[in-house]
């Protein structure tokens, strides 16, 4: 809706009605001239019409009175005097009424003084005949014949005026008739064009009339809509005076549909209600104060209260105006500004207790940061990258130049070429240099900086960190390493006296013990037999001990040949490799649901052939040994605690015995090499072989425990990712 | 006709444990003749000389002056010599060596046993096992066998 | 360049057999794998000559009753292990009925002049063809199993570990290795 065209309008609406009146008053005085010329012209031409028969009756009576003369001379009338008297006074009113018509036309009324002139000398000559005509002298007849003639030349006189005054009106009265066809053709012409132009300031007022009428209507639509729909609470109030014109109370006159949506009571409910009864807080949180105090004084002013409308805090404020007799109040639902500004408040309070957490995390991770605006020369320097400096935070003016002092010489050039880099970067950029803090003690500082744009600033932020510990133990790590390689080196020939060198003279010493027993077995005492008997045992478990020490070293942690493996075909084999001792032993081996899994085949046969021989092993001599093998599908979390798992699902294969079992607080140790819990004559054994289970199991990213208890049995777990 | 004579070589630095050798294949049905060599060298320098062809060559890996594994490679890659069957008579029990014996054409792996009645024995079926190739038309290319 | 030949060693020996035995004019008939009946008696001196030319290929004239018998108990074995019927019998039953002698003799014979008894013979016979399934096709072990009338895969692998020291897969991979180093 164009406010601004309609304001604008009226006032060229203004000019255009004074621009129309002034056209109609002019219009309007032509045509009333125009028709008073027409009267006038009309006037003129009877005028003229009368003058004509003016001067016919006049000059008709100088004829009668001629004749009469002429007559009464002739018959010698008596009566001549009385009849002449009738006609001069006819003859003078008709002149008196031509003088009269003719006062305007100098010209005629010349010929009227001429005509007056001789009519006095035809009264005279007239009067004379009349004398003579009684008087019997001689003379008489020739005085009255100079009569006659005289009289007879005034009437030739009086018959040329008739002629010059009858010449005169025809000329004049030709004028007016001119002058009146020239007026009656203007005048209807001025007065159409009046009524046509009145007519189209008529047509055009309307229709502007209307039209803004329209506009008018549409507008106050609008703004009915604006008001009912705004947002805002729109309520027009009527005071409510006592006895004494103090005003006690507010009536609703007008209530948008705003006020159920805050209240919940439709507008129609409360319109023509009081305030007090519709919402009586209004009478002590101040805002009736303030309604009267508006009302009284005219000023605007605004309150801000909560109030409970649907069982819910709802913040309302309110704006007050004086208008007319009432006050006009906008209220508007700030609840969420209030609680905005409510979250705000909360909100920095974290960012200040984030921002205490993160000096303090700079602090502990040994890190200082930094804020450089670029294109405006400022750089913010956190707390603790002065720290790291050796100085105190604020102790220098926070710019690179200043930390660049900072920098060890000979990395200063690297410094700038980075920091140089990451200015013209858009990602992160590294950088490692030294630095040599106050007290002179040489730190190694990493530096990541990223450029970001943010509200069209360049901004670099940029992470100081101190990692001179890390680079100290790099070093130390290296040099590990390097112990490491070489200690594996050493572990090599181990391995290789171990499978050669040491086992050759072992070898040959048994072989010579067997040849010893076979051949030379009845030279001996029995005593000898005994010795060579212990000789025998001992040489086997040392060859037992570097046979089981090579397994072990042997186990190395790569999975290179690893491959599925169906557990019961190993199974199959496990049991078959130690088919003697099983038959031996009369041992009863149950499996169950034994799965396929991925693994090194002869690490895995290796396994099981241990947990099994152990099994054995450990059996009790009184009844008969039992050993389950099961195995289900487990998930992470249904793995024992101390096995860093890291995938999403592992086989559970568990191996029990019902043999002597161990104390459950040395399960852990079981495991450790040459960790041995009994008696080396009472059961047989390395110590190597668990060790060797657990290596393998570890080797194969899985994890190993045992349960047991004593005289009942043990139990293995075994977890392979599946 | 009755078997014949077996001729066998072997080379081994050890002399004890050649001494055992001869011991426990004195001690076999097999009627042999053996040929006892200190080194590799001395081993392949009388497979140059001799005309006559061995049966059967045992070969130590661990020598001085040519290990068992040259000797196996220079066998192989001779021409008269490329069809004797060799055995090889190691300490060592790794698979690498083991599987690497075998690649470079050895027909049997012995791992040095720990007692004598072992040791004639694994003998015993080492000389059955070459008879049987020599007589059963086995065929020779798969003649392989660990001890 | 390196090719790969498989004998068949009947067609071979036969050929062989036939060559020489034109070559110096005998009237004879190969009777079997093992044996050539001549027409006339050969003299001490045709007999020399004829052995040395067969000797050439390896191939000896046997002299000997029992070597003779040994040799034909082979020969039984190796028609018994080709022909999948008599894979149903009973390797004892078998021998004594097609060679007419108990088993009992036949057994203290065979293992008198070979150092090893009929049954090892027979599981060497087979673990050999074993190995050259494995060595020269691509059969799966399944298969091999199958056609060398083992039970199972686990009874073949088995007896192949007992025999040869070797599972069948190092086996394979050791012979793949020979072929790639061409040995």
């Amino acid at each position: 809706m164009d406010f601004n065209g309609i304001i604008s309008s009226t006032k060229s609406y203004k000019i255009a009605l004074v621009i129309a009146i002034a056209l109609l008053l002019l219009l309007s005085s032509i045509s009333y001239r125009q028709i008073i010329n027409m009267r006038n012209s009309a006037d003129l031409v009877s005028g003229s019409l009368l003058v004509d028969k003016e001067i016919n009756n006049l000059f008709s009576k100088f004829s009668l009175i001629e004749a009469s003369g002429y007559k009464s001379l002739i018959v010698n009338d008596s009566t001549f005097k009385d009849t002449y008297s009738v006609y001069k006074n006819e003859a003078e009113t008709s002149f008196k009424q031509l003088a009269k018509l003719t006062q305007d036309i100098p010209e005629q009324r010349q010929y009227l003084d001429t005509i007056n002139h001789w009519r006095d000398s035809l009264d005279i000559s007239l009067n004379n005949i009349n004398n003579y005509r009684g008087l019997l002298e001689e003379d008489v007849e020739d005085k009255l014949m100079a009569e006659v003639v005289k009289m007879a030349s005034i009437f030739q006189k009086l018959a040329s005026l008739k002629l010059g005054m009858s010449q005169k009106k025809d000329v004049l009265f030709r004028e007016r008739i001119n002058a009146y066809k020239t007026e009656t053709f203007f005048t209807p012409f001025i007065s159409l064009l009046l009524v046509l132009f009145s007519l189209t300031v008529f047509l055009l007022a309307f229709v502007k009339i209307n039209n803004s009428r329209k506009e008018l209507l549409s507008a106050q639509g609008f703004v009915d809509n604006i008001i009912s729909n705004s947002n805002n609470l729109v309520n027009y109030f009527k005071p409510v005076t006592d006895d004494n014109g103090k005003v006690i109370d507010f009536i609703f006159e007008y209530s948008n549909n705003k006020i159920e949506e805050i209240t919940g009571i439709p507008a129609q409910q409360i319109i023509g209600t009081k305030l007090s009864e519709s919402f009586p807080l209004t009478m002590t949180n101040g805002l009736f104060e303030m309604y009267v105090t508006c009302l009284n004084t005219g000023k605007v002013s605004q309150l801000t209260r909560p109030y409970t409308f649907k069982e819910e805090e709802v913040w309302l404020k309110s704006i007050v105006s004086k208008l007319e007799t009432g006050v006009n109040v906008t209220t508007i639902d700030v609840s969420q500004e209030k609680h905005a500004s409510e979250n705000l408040k909360k909100l920095n309070e974290s960012l200040f207790l984030k921002n205490a957490i993160l000096n303090n995390a700079e602090v502990v991770a040994k890190i200082g940061s930094f804020t450089s605006y670029p294109e405006m020369g400022v750089t913010d320097m956190s707390d603790n990258l002065y720290r790291l400096l050796g100085v105190k935070p604020g102790d220098f003016e926070p710019c690179l130049e200043n930390l660049m002092t900072y920098v060890h010489p000979e990395d200063v050039q690297k410094f700038k070429k980075s920091f140089a880099k990451g200015l013209s970067s858009k990602g992160t950029t590294e950088v490692t240099y030294r630095i040599i803090t106050k007290d002179r003690k040489r730190r190694y500082f990493k530096s990541t900086t990223l450029m970001i744009v943010e509200n069209g600033t360049k901004k670099m932020v940029g992470v100081i960190q101190n990692i001179t510990q890390s680079i100290k133990k790099d070093k130390k790590l290296e040099q590990k390493n390097k112990a490491l390689k070489l200690s594996n080196a050493e572990l090599e020939s181990f391995n290789r006296v171990a499978s050669h060198d040491l086992q050759e003279p072992l070898r040959k010493i048994q072989m010579f013990i067997s040849l010893l027993s076979e051949t030379e077995r009845n030279n001996f005492s029995e005593k000898g037999l005994n010795y060579l008997d212990k000789i025998d045992n001992s040489a086997g478990r040392m060859q037992l001990l570097i046979n089981n020490l090579l397994t072990y070293s042997r186990i190395d942690n790569t999975l290179e040949d690893i491959q599925a493996i169906d557990l019961n075909n190993k199974m199959k084999k496990v049991k078959d490799n130690l088919s003697e001792s099983i038959k031996e032993s009369n041992i009863t081996i149950v499996e169950n649901n034994l799965p396929t899994i991925n693994g090194i085949p002869f690490q895995i046969e290796q396994l099981f052939t241990n947990l099994i021989s152990n099994a054995i092993k450990y059996k009790k001599l009184t009844e008969g040994a039992l050993i389950v093998i099961d195995a289900t599908k487990v998930k992470p979390n249904q793995l024992p605690t101390p096995f860093k798992n890291t995938e999403n699902a592992y086989y559970e294969i568990k191996i029990s015995d019902n043999g002597i079992g161990f104390e459950q607080e040395n399960a852990e140790k079981i495991f450790n090499i040459f960790e041995r819990l009994h008696q080396k004559t009472e059961y047989s054994g390395t110590g190597i072989g668990l060790a060797i289970c657990k290596k393998i199991v570890d080797n194969h990213h899985g994890y190993i425990c045992a349960t047991s208890k004593i005289g009942i049995g043990s139990t293995f777990y075994i977890y392979l990712p599946v | 006709m009755s078997l014949k004579i077996l001729n066998i070589l072997l080379a081994d630095d050890d002399e004890d444990d050649r001494w055992l050798f001869q011991k426990a294949l004195s001690d076999l049905k097999i009627k042999t003749n053996l040929s006892l060599f200190k080194n590799g060298k001395e081993l392949m320098e009388h497979l140059i000389r001799t005309e006559t062809t061995p049966h059967l060559i045992f070969l130590d890996l661990n020598m001085p002056l040519k290990n068992g594994m040259e000797c196996l490679t220079e066998i192989r890659s001779s021409c008269n010599l490329k069809a004797i069957p060799v055995a090889i008579y190691s300490t060592s029990s790794s698979e690498k060596d083991i599987e690497n014996t075998f690649v470079n054409g050895a027909n049997i792996y012995i791992n040095k046993p720990s007692n004598f009645a072992d040791l004639k024995n694994a003998i015993d079926k080492v000389l059955q096992l070459n008879w049987q190739y020599h007589t059963s038309n086995l065929n020779k290319d798969n003649f392989l066998f660990r001890i | 360049m390196k090719i790969y030949v498989t004998f068949n060693l009947n067609i071979t020996r036969n050929a062989i057999l036939k060559e020489q035995l034109d070559r110096l004019g005998f009237d004879y008939t190969i009777e079997n794998t093992q044996e050539i009946s001549f027409k006339n008696k050969l003299t001490t001196e045709q007999q020399l000559v004829l052995a040395e030319s067969l000797s050439t290929y390896g191939i000896t004239i046997i002299d000997d009753q029992k070597t003779e018998l040994v040799q034909r108990i082979k020969d039984t074995i190796n028609e018994m292990l080709a022909d999948e019927e008599a894979n149903l019998y009973k390797i004892s039953s078998y021998l004594a009925d097609k060679l007419n002698y108990s088993y009992a003799y036949l057994s203290n014979l065979f293992s008198e002049s070979t150092y090893t008894s009929i049954e090892n013979f027979v599981i060497l016979k087979k673990v050999d063809q074993a190995k050259e399934l494995i060595a020269n096709t691509d059969l799966t072990l399944t298969e091999i199993a199958y056609r060398l009338n083992y039970s199972s895969v686990a009874h073949l692998s088995g007896q192949f570990k007992k025999t040869t020291g070797l599972t069948p897969s190092t086996f394979q991979k050791i012979i793949k290795k020979r072929k790639e180093f061409n040995i």
